[in-house]
């Protein structure tokens, strides 16, 4: 795992996100973007590619249920657009109904985290995720 | 005469008012007709307002008694009939179907508000349900929220100071009915889980502190969904949303009665309201 990959964290909880943001710290990742719903994580992507002083985002950690735009609703948006797709998304939530998490599948998580986040399930999630992104794109 | 209908659909509950004189075969059978649209559209409880076919000169309700026992036949539903008015005679000799309930009115207006209340009644019977499910849903939550379970779970009335207190709510569709679940938390309580969960000491009006009873209701409704997606419902929730002091007021007036969870860092109050 690389220390300077850069993360979007979307998630309308400020708890959710600290918690995450105190996690990912903890594994040397410090380059973390957070937004609070759908629509301002989309707008996170698209400023994200037109700034060419950064990198582009590594990896997408989404929330489900949200307010203005859903997790699933965001997802949807990133499988149809050529520029996001290819970038590993996961679902952290504490929705565990399997019809809801087979619809954020379908929409195009990778993986899903059920909330509360601990350390080594992020760890081991990001990982497979990353490793899953280069076995595709090689 | 051609039957005109307005209905308020929530579903699986749906009200018809039928708006001609008349009660017709022409007018009996498009009631049927009407109420077999909504039944295949999968409603399960119909109320029929005929506070129209009151003052009926050409009765016809064999046809429709008929037509209703043979849908009867095939689908599962049942039927309530509002405002029969001079019907009601008819009815009740009628045993072609199974008539639930015989409502009567003298005016249009107490027609429409004995309707409402009747409507309402059908929802308290759920939300009754739903709050059996609340409890099972709280136990889950607040496990996994805080790492340990409630220690008790009691019925009681919200004690919230809105000017203080942290309110979130959730507004879910369940089964076509709405409905909002309410968490009411001191400050201290919440910042005492939030500074459990995050390992870090929250001050007093920390943003993190209301944040942490949306999230909070974020749990317990996903247990919420989760049970009564088990039991067959169809279930929609909202985001959690932060409640202002001026609406947990005009809550609190409405004195509603939930429960009161205690933990081993303190107590909130969980309750639930019909939104119809």
């Amino acid at each position: 795992m690389k220390p300077d990959m850069r993360i979007l964290i979307v998630d309308d909880s400020l708890v959710a996100r600290r918690l995450l943001v105190t996690y990912l710290n903890e594994m040397g990742i410090h380059n973390i973007t957070e937004a609070g719903n759908g629509e301002e994580g989309l707008l996170c992507l698209d400023a994200a590619a037109t700034d060419k002083t950064r990198p582009p985002f590594d990896l997408i950690v989404t929330d489900l249920r949200m307010p203005a735009l859903s997790g699933v609703g965001f997802l949807s948006k990133l499988k149809d657009d050529p520029a996001y797709k290819a970038i590993p998304k996961l679902i952290c939530s504490v929705e565990s109904d399997k019809a809801v998490l087979l619809n954020a599948v379908l929409s195009g998580a990778d993986s899903y985290i059920l909330k509360p986040v601990t350390l080594p399930v992020l760890r081991e999630k990001i990982e497979r995720a990353l490793a899953r992104k280069k076995v595709s794109s090689s | 005469m051609s039957a005109k209908f307005t209905s308020h659909n929530l579903d699986e509950f749906v009200l018809i008012t039928a708006s001609t004189p008349d009660l017709d075969s022409v007018f009996a059978n498009e009631c049927v007709a009407e109420i077999q649209s909504r039944v295949q559209a999968g409603a399960k409880l119909i109320f029929l307002d005929l506070s129209c076919a009151d003052r009926s000169q050409s009765c016809d309700f064999a046809t429709f008694h008929s037509g209703v026992a043979a849908l009867k036949q095939s689908q599962n539903f049942d039927l309530i009939l509002v405002n029969v008015g001079q019907l009601k005679a008819e009815i009740e000799k009628s045993r072609l179907v199974d008539v639930a309930q015989i409502y009567q009115a003298k005016t249009p207006d107490e027609g429409r508000a004995a309707t409402a209340e009747l409507l309402k009644k059908e929802f308290n019977k759920i939300a009754a349900t739903l709050d059996h499910y609340m409890i099972d849903a709280v136990q889950a939550g607040v496990q996994r929220w805080i790492g340990s379970l409630p220690d008790k779970i009691q019925p009681s009335a919200p004690e919230v100071d809105p000017l203080q207190d942290v309110v979130s709510s959730v507004t879910m569709q369940v089964d076509g009915g709405v409905f909002r679940l309410f968490l009411a938390s001191s400050q201290p309580v919440m910042t005492a889980m939030v500074t459990k969960i995050l390992k870090i000491q929250v001050k007093h009006g920390d943003p993190l502190i209301a944040d942490g009873a949306c999230e909070l209701l974020n749990y317990l409704t996903a247990y919420f969904r989760q049970r009564l997606s088990e039991a067959q419902a169809t279930v929609d929730a909202s985001a959690p949303q932060l409640m202002p002091p001026a609406e947990v007021m005009a809550l609190l007036d409405q004195s509603p009665k939930g429960h009161r969870v205690y933990t081993p860092l303190g107590h909130f109050d969980v309750w639930i309201e019909v939104a119809v």
